[in-house]
């Protein structure tokens, strides 16, 4: 059959190693008696994924699924057992997230753990926003299971929420972004960035306050505490910020404490240009 | 000869000048929502460009001539269905909305504890879901009659399960899961002949075959716009005169009443009663001219049409070793809609690989979860006709078909 373009992305979705995962019976059935049983539902498809695991001396010294689901669900759960036998709880923690980073965010494949080395042939699945749910329900369950046994409950039940929305939203956000978010601002009097100036003191992440997404606290200066231009200035950081996404709440802080000093707290490029050698 | 010309129609529809995944698009969800031809497309902005304002509320022009459009299409509607008269047809969203209207409105009203909602095997949950409230509620009882096998409903079947209890007898004319038709006629007099109200989803119906409302004798007939052609956000609620007369209102609010105190209020006459709030004003008016393309069409020529490619469907699927086809054989019992397995591949990845193809099917449970287990399966992946589908089109879904099975080497040792 000749290629065309709906196949070269099909290849790249069903990866020879997912549909040899996905008939692979290594972990398939269940586990009686157990320690942590989690079961978990997609409404919007009707897949199902159920997981026993037993413990040994804090690790998983057995995991097994069950249930039924595509090839993309099936093959993401099925790495997922191999990935966790003999690791600890803290482990699969570990793995859930970088998994969950990965598909996500699109995260690199080599930031995959080595242990999940064989989940970067899931990376296909990312131009697909419907699937990624498919690939991610497996390890959703996983979570939850953990988190009702860290409360001493050994069955739990996880049910996948429609579209991928809150989980895109709660996307990791890094000083980077913000870094990046704020580094074309400039001072308006002497046009140059206020990163370069040294005017930005700091900078915190927390979540915000209501709904999903993150509060930014930054903390900056101003050239002087009399600049005509600061109220300006300060509202083209703020908004700089809150159109960084998932970024619910802003604030910018101003402090003169220390004061400003260029000579300690510029770049050698803002020094030269300033005319301070 | 009265064959449809559906390769003309085609032009109609502006969807089919776009490509999916390089490939010219074969819609094959029709039983999901409907693709709108230009004429339907046209009257929803032509409201909103020409005529908006709100209705029932003014005198100025602009109302007068938007209410004159919305109640021509809740005429058109009642003419579609032959109901006795427009004042039979209630707006609403949808058929979902039309189904939880006659659980508030009517059986909250006339139900007593103990008293049976009585459906069938077959049904979309939003003919079931409204019932298990209304059963937790009012301590009503919820009872199913079985299909056989092939996925039908006999009236035998539905006279060995209705007792005496029974106040409403609530069923789909047409399986939107397997394509089952119903003896619908047959079922309402089963209802009747036991004391018993029928309410009709005609959901998957009312589009694709002549509806006769009168020749039924269905004391309620629900139906949505966006599976005919017309834009999502309308439908209707068909009653029979003296049973809407008998039903109290579902939502209050401006439009459905008559007088207001403080203290209380005085419902409007019938339709409106049921009509609180501003409708759905563009899509209402739009609806209109979704049933004049249908009636160009001609109900008849069109059923023809899609009976002629189910079979032509069904002969495609039989063809092929490791597929199993749900519902009846016989294509005279079913209408546009053809569910299927792929032996060992989830639907969903069978959904996939005919979307490489360009080919638009369903996959999933197709909000009828108790249907699913009762064929002992997690989901199907089906295929739904309508006028705009062709020779062609049959032809993309066997080449999907053949290639679900080679990608996945269906048949082969592993």
């Amino acid at each position: 059959m000749a290629m065309n373009e709906g196949d070269s992305e099909l290849q790249e979705l069903y990866r020879d190693v997912l549909v040899d995962y996905y008939k692979d019976d290594t972990h398939k059935g269940r586990l009686d008696p157990h320690d942590v049983h989690a079961h978990g539902v997609n409404p919007v498809c009707g897949d199902e994924v159920e997981l026993t695991l037993r413990l040994k001396a804090g690790k998983v010294s057995e995991i097994r699924y069950g249930g039924h689901g595509c090839v993309i669900s099936r093959a993401s759960v099925a790495m997922l057992c191999e990935a966790l036998e003999g690791g600890t709880l803290a482990d699969a923690r570990r793995l859930a997230a970088a998994f969950k980073t990965f598909m996500l965010d699109k995260g690199p494949a080599d930031d995959l753990p080595e242990a999940l080395g064989e989940a970067a042939a899931l990376a296909g699945v990312r131009k697909f926003p419907l699937r990624v749910k498919c690939a991610l329900l497996g390890w959703n369950t996983l979570l939850q299971g953990l988190e009702g046994f860290s409360h001493g409950g050994h069955e739990a039940e996880y049910t996948d929420t429609p579209l991928c929305q809150p989980e895109a939203k709660m996307k990791t956000l890094t000083f980077k972004q913000i870094g990046d978010a704020v580094g074309p601002v400039k001072d308006p009097e002497i046009h140059i960035s206020i990163a370069e100036l040294g005017l930005i003191y700091g900078a915190e992440i927390k979540p915000a306050a209501e709904g999903e997404g993150h509060r930014v606290k930054l903390t900056m200066s101003l050239t002087s505490p009399a600049c005509p231009y600061g109220p300006m200035l300060l509202a083209s950081v703020h908004g700089a910020l809150a159109k960084i996404p998932g970024v619910r709440d802003v604030d910018v802080d101003l402090s003169f404490s220390p004061v400003w000093d260029p000579r300690a707290m510029a770049s050698e490029e803002a020094k030269d240009q300033l005319g301070i050698f | 000869m009265s064959a449809f010309d559906a390769a003309r129609a085609r032009a109609d529809f502006p969807i089919f000048n776009r490509r999916v995944r390089g490939k010219p698009l074969v819609y094959l969800d029709s039983a999901a929502t409907t693709q709108k031809p230009n004429s339907v497309i046209k009257a929803l902005t032509a409201y909103y460009e020409r005529t908006n304002a709100n209705i029932h509320r003014g005198v100025h022009t602009l109302a007068e001539e938007g209410e004159k459009v919305i109640e021509e299409s809740r005429a058109k509607a009642a003419r579609f269905v032959n109901a006795e008269s427009p004042s039979n047809m209630v707006f609403v969203r949808n058929t979902t909305e039309a189904i939880n209207l006659v659980a508030h409105g009517w059986a909250r009203k006339h139900m007593r504890p103990g008293e049976e909602v009585l459906v069938t095997e077959l049904e979309h949950h939003s003919n079931l879901v409204p019932w298990q409230l209304l059963a937790k509620d009012k301590g009503v009882r919820l009872r199913q009659v079985p299909v056989d096998a092939e996925g039908r409903v006999t009236a035998e079947a539905a006279r060995r399960t209705i007792t005496p209890k029974t106040r409403l007898f609530a069923f789909s004319a047409m399986s939107n899961a397997l394509g089952t038709l119903s003896p619908v006629a047959d079922l309402v007099k089963v209802a009747h002949d036991s004391g018993a109200l029928a309410l009709v989803d005609g959901a998957q119906w009312v589009p694709h075959m002549k509806t006769d409302v009168r020749a039924w004798g269905c004391d309620f007939l629900a139906f949505s716009g966006h599976k005919m052609l017309a834009p999502a956000g309308v439908g209707f609620l068909y009653g029979k005169p003296e049973v809407l007369e008998k039903m109290d209102p579902f939502l209050g609010g401006g439009g459905m009443i008559q007088e207001v105190w403080f203290e209380r209020s005085t419902w409007n006459t019938v339709p409106h009663r049921f009509e609180a709030g501003t409708p759905s004003l563009g899509d209402c008016a739009a609806f209109g001219a979704a049933v004049d393309y249908l009636e160009a069409c001609g109900m008849d020529a069109l059923r023809a049409h899609e009976e002629a490619l189910t079979l032509k469907l069904l002969e495609v699927l039989r063809g092929e070793a490791g597929v199993t086809v749900y519902g009846p054989s016989d294509p005279k019992e079913r209408g546009g809609v053809v569910s299927f397995n792929v032996e060992g591949v989830h639907p969903h990845d069978v959904g996939q690989v005919f979307d490489s193809e360009g080919v638009a099917v369903r996959v999933g449970h197709h909000c009828c979860q108790p249907l699913m287990r009762k064929l002992q399966t997690g989901g199907t992946a089906r295929a739904s006709l309508y006028l705009y589908n062709t020779e062609e089109d049959v032809a993309a879904f066997a080449r999907g078909l053949k290639k679900v099975k080679e990608f996945f080497k269906v048949g082969a040792k592993a």
